[in-house]
């Protein structure tokens, strides 16, 4: 998948381990309003990945998208998705959705099995 | 050549349950640097601090600053100093929803960066490193997070309420 990664879930670990699994990302941009990003992340032909649901959905309804995908914290902090989750969780959208995941919003917290 | 006297130190044990050992810990990480006897030496004397003034028949209370009587004590606690003054590495944005502080030149939110480390388990040297910034101003995400942990939880929840619209149903996925 080709993934711009928002800049609040941007760990170095985060994004190793999905460049590791095969998946192109986008560095995020830094101190840049999430409007600009979401529209860098159509622009570049990538699914945007963040835990800001509420903003980026949002954003999701203001046109054509290349996909969401959404992570959230547990109310259960041992629940609560690493980084390394996230990686697993990704992948398991790219083999369930092999046509890629234009126009869906799918959040993360439910690709762990 | 006279020897240095050796400090004189004892090692405490205690069983306590895992939220303790877990609070503890945290504490330690975010106010003294991950030392836990400071954060534990500190509990007490404070603790020790609101004993001494019941028994002085004083009430401890929390009150804003401009409503202080005109005596008045408070106790100096170490590791505290700063929290609730200005912040260095922390601004306000004018956000629509959100009202928690946010690292300054980045997007991220305070209370998210002290989150992510919790969740990984790194240190502050960890999670500086992850993201890029100075150490300092993960140490002070992780002091904000703890004084404004109720506002952090409650734009969690909103973020969460979001988010869970939008769990697939997995049991045609698996």
């Amino acid at each position: 998948m080709r993934i711009y990664v928002d800049e609040d879930t941007a760990s170095g670990q985060l994004i190793a381990r999905l460049r590791s699994a095969g998946h192109q990302v986008l560095e995020p941009l830094r101190g840049t309003p999430d409007a600009r990003c979401w529209h860098h992340a159509q622009v570049e032909g990538a699914a945007v990945l963040t835990t800001n649901a509420r903003d980026f959905v949002a954003l999701a309804g203001t046109g054509a998208h290349h996909g969401l995908l959404l992570v959230y914290r547990e109310n259960d902090p041992t629940r609560d998705m690493t980084a390394k989750a996230i990686a697993a969780a990704v992948d398991r959208v790219a083999a369930t959705y092999p046509g890629g995941i234009s126009e869906q919003i799918l959040t993360l917290n439910g690709f762990r099995w | 050549m006279s020897a240095t006297p050796r400090k004189s130190r004892h090692r405490l044990f205690a069983d306590v349950p895992e939220a303790t050992d877990a609070q503890v810990r945290q504490t330690a990480r975010t106010f003294y640097r991950g030392v836990v006897s400071d954060a534990v030496t500190t509990a007490l004397e404070t603790f020790h601090w609101v004993v001494d003034a019941r028994m002085r028949g004083k009430r401890v209370i929390a009150t804003d600053a401009d409503m202080l009587p005109g005596t008045y004590e408070e106790p100096v606690i170490a590791g505290l100093e700063s929290v609730g003054q200005q912040w260095t590495w922390l601004v306000a944005r004018d956000h629509p929803w959100r009202r928690q502080l946010w690292i300054k030149g980045r997007n991220i939110a305070a209370g998210d960066l002290a989150r992510t480390a919790a969740i990984e388990g790194w240190t502050a040297e960890d999670a500086a490193h992850e993201f890029d910034l100075p150490v300092e101003a993960v140490l002070e995400a992780q002091r904000y997070a703890e004084v404004a942990r109720d506002l952090i939880a409650a734009e969690e929840a909103e973020n969460r309420i979001v988010a869970q619209r939008y769990e697939p149903e997995l049991a045609h996925l698996r």
